[in-house]
């Protein structure tokens, strides 16, 4: 279930180099364009460009495959059934169950975009550091609240269902079941995250003084990052350099996104 | 009650993010407003976390098991930072486990974040309730309402959403039983999850009160 | 270079009145001296030491630190003056990776950046954690994070060092490096709350007793090691 951020960020492919500004908004205005997909045609297309631009970002299979098998399971779950159910051209019968042809061509459609809309995120974050990607929208004018929250909630995540697993642990140890249901049972999981809850209450207590002793409220955690990510330095002039200059590699790589993206729309739009 | 990528068109995922946009801005006025303390920001990321945490637990209802939502527990407990919280938290998860969507994460904030500011409102009551009333029974059948609304709407929210944007061809009247339908069968989810929010809101209100707030 | 460091005037403080925790303290440290504080657990070392550093303020008496009164408006500069290190290094340690935990102190207080760089990677050199740089401290051992906790109180090149249970998850190999990075340090004080009454010896050499919210005992360590029976009865059992 967890999931570490920056695996293969600090691989060294075109899209890792690629300036996090502008592959920021290049890979978002793709992923808007494939999600405004309704025409069947346009899937190889969409399955190509994704297919394309995951063997260019370098990244091994596996962290695709990793990636995808929970949330198909979901996406399956909400849509599996809309062959069974949704149309009136019946393709295939036998007895009672029949597959309509317009709900075997919307479940091919949304599960299509669900792939590739999932695989582009994963690109985009696979080959830029989870900060850097912040930061960037920090420059934006992310709120600085809404920034410190992000960095110290992915922080403690981890110590966080540590804590978990140790009190699962130590309750199982003492005999208790995690497979009933009783009321009983239930109190023990309240109990679990009450604990949870007032752990971390009391250790965000120490942590704002630990940020206090260092001079914590004249600077904000999210611009401490800003002022000094040394292994980001060419990132720090993100506001400068966006419209520095327009045929640099990273802004070249940006107009074939927004041509892609065009093209994918107008299509749409005609067929 | 995450909507997953791909299933909601493009303009509905647009939409999603402007009013999450808004929801965020008015939130963060409120807090600097009513609770500007610096020192609530390190709070409200870790108590972020341990709902990230929380809703991967699984409870056991047999055949199955279900996970809780608990956003009504955050809104009881963060207030105005449950809507922040709850964006912050549904961006890791779809990021980190591919649960919800970074698309659809306006409007998955929007299913989990709203719901939640009313639970906060509803909690808000406490003080309001009649003196005499012991403050563990206020505190639990509020935390109760609170736990079993959210969820209710959430699940409202989320049924509409997906039954209207799914290529069903179905009429709408079908479509309406469908919603009523399936909202009925979440009843004692509901039920489940405002007893779940009761019992921990409990448990704080007699071991460390000062993380409730009213 | 400072006088005296540290100074405790009549010291009580407490979280009700009927029963304060630290009962009219007084207490010196002066330059160069490196002191522990012992006493069980629960009998005021960590409200002590929150005193010093104005995380908790006393009810009477004062405290003097580089003779700075400590109240709300020096407490900037006192803060500058005083390192501190949590029980718990991961309360310590909120940033994303550890070179940024070193180098928040330093961007708080406006140092310039590349000074504060090149000791942020001298700190992490000594400490043997420049690998770990852009790491989280999720990712490192306790002892690791402990010496990043340290690095991150250190680049601020503070005068007066404190440090809460220093050894607490720390098998013996890290107890020996923390000790060896502790003599190696040039400070103007050192202030240990411990019960590692062995590794106190190797790094300090006066030791005070607190309990019963008082200091009953003030003598140089080796001294205090010696009479164990002494240490028994404030509820230090020496072989243990």
């Amino acid at each position: 279930m967890r999931f570490y951020l920056d695996e293969y960020a600090h691989l060294n492919s075109i899209l890792h180099r690629w300036h996090p500004a502008y592959k920021i908004i290049g890979l978002i205005i793709l992923i808007f364009a494939f999600a405004s997909v309704r025409n069947l045609v346009l899937i190889p297309l969409i399955l190509i460009i994704t297919g394309i631009l995951y063997l260019i970002a370098k990244l091994p299979v596996s962290f695709l495959i990793n990636r995808l098998q929970y949330p198909s399971l979901i996406i399956l779950g909400i849509v599996g059934l809309l062959p069974f159910f949704s149309g009136t051209n019946i393709i295939w019968q036998y007895s009672i169950i029949s597959i309509k042809l317009e709900g075997l061509q919307a479940l091919l459609l949304i599960t299509t975009r669900f792939i590739a809309i999932i695989t582009i995120t994963l690109i985009l974050f696979g080959t830029t550091p989870f900060f850097t990607i912040i930061k960037t929208f920090r420059n934006w004018g992310l709120s600085p609240i809404i920034g410190d929250m992000i960095l110290l909630t992915y922080r403690y995540l981890f110590t966080i269902f540590d804590q978990l697993a140790i009190l699962e642990k130590s309750a199982q140890l003492r005999g208790f079941n995690f497979r009933k249901f009783t009321r009983k049972n239930l109190e023990v999981y309240a109990t679990l995250i009450g604990n949870l809850l007032i752990r971390s209450y009391e250790q965000s207590h120490r942590i704002y003084q630990a940020m206090q002793l260092r001079g914590y409220g004249q600077v904000r955690i999210i611009n401490n990052i800003i002022n000094n990510s040394e292994s980001d330095s060419d990132n720090d002039k993100i506001d400068s350099q966006l419209i520095h200059k327009y045929f640099n590699l990273d802004s070249i790589l940006l107009m074939i996104m927004i041509l892609i993206s065009l093209l994918i729309v107008t299509l749409e739009i005609i067929l | 009650m995450h909507i997953s990528e791909g299933i909601l068109p493009a303009p509905f995922c647009l939409a999603g993010y402007a009013i999450t946009s808004l929801t965020t801005w008015h939130c963060l006025k409120q807090i600097n407003r009513y609770q500007p303390s610096p020192d609530n920001i390190p709070k409200a990321s870790l108590l972020t976390a341990v709902f990230f945490v929380a809703s991967s637990i699984q409870i056991p209802i047999p055949p199955a098991s279900v996970h809780l939502v608990l956003n009504g527990l955050l809104g009881v407990i963060l207030g105005y930072y449950a809507f922040p919280a709850i964006l912050i938290g549904l961006m890791l998860q779809a990021i980190m486990v591919g649960h919800g969507g970074l698309t659809t994460l306006g409007i998955n904030a929007i299913i989990m974040g709203i719901p939640a500011l009313i639970a906060h409102q509803i909690f808000h009551l406490r003080p309001w309730i009649y003196h005499r009333f012991h403050i563990e029974i206020k505190t639990s059948i509020l935390a109760f309402f609170a736990g079993a609304i959210a969820l209710g709407l959430s699940t409202f929210i989320f049924y509409i959403l997906i039954i209207t944007n799914l290529p069903t061809n179905f009429n709408l009247d079908i479509e309406k039983n469908m919603i009523y339908g399936l909202i009925i069968a979440h009843f004692p989810l509901m039920i489940l999850e405002g007893i779940f929010t009761a019992m921990v809101v409990l448990f704080l209100q007699r071991v460390k009160p000062e993380l409730l707030p009213y | 270079m400072l006088d005296i460091p540290i100074n405790i005037k009549n010291l009580s403080f407490g979280y009700s009145s009927e029963k304060p925790i630290l009962e009219n303290i007084s207490l010196t440290i002066k330059q160069g001296e490196k002191v522990a504080l012992l006493g069980p657990t629960g009998t005021g070392k960590s409200s002590l030491m929150e005193n010093l550093i104005g995380l908790q303020l006393p009810q009477q008496g004062e405290i003097l630190i580089a003779n700075l009164l400590v109240k709300k408006e020096n407490l900037p500069t006192i803060r500058k003056i005083i390192g501190f290190a949590f029980q718990n290094p991961d309360d310590q340690l909120f940033m994303p990776n550890i070179f940024d935990d070193i180098m928040f102190g330093p961007n708080n207080y406006h140092i310039p950046t590349d000074l504060a760089t090149k000791q942020a990677n001298h700190l992490l050199e000594k400490f043997n954690l420049i690998q770990y740089a852009n790491c989280s401290a999720y990712q490192l051992s306790g002892g690791q994070k402990r010496l990043a906790a340290l690095a991150t109180i250190l680049v601020l090149e503070p005068q007066i060092l404190i440090l809460d249970e220093p050894t607490n998850g720390l098998d013996p190999l890290w107890r020996k490096n923390l000790a060896e990075i502790l003599n190696s340090l040039t400070i103007d004080a050192l202030f240990i709350s411990s019960h590692d009454l062995h590794w106190i010896s190797k790094v300090t050499q006066r030791c005070l007793i607190l309990y019963d919210g008082k200091i009953q005992v003030d003598l140089p360590t080796e001294e205090l090691m010696k009479n164990k029976a002494l240490l028994a009865d404030y509820g230090l059992p020496f072989d243990y």
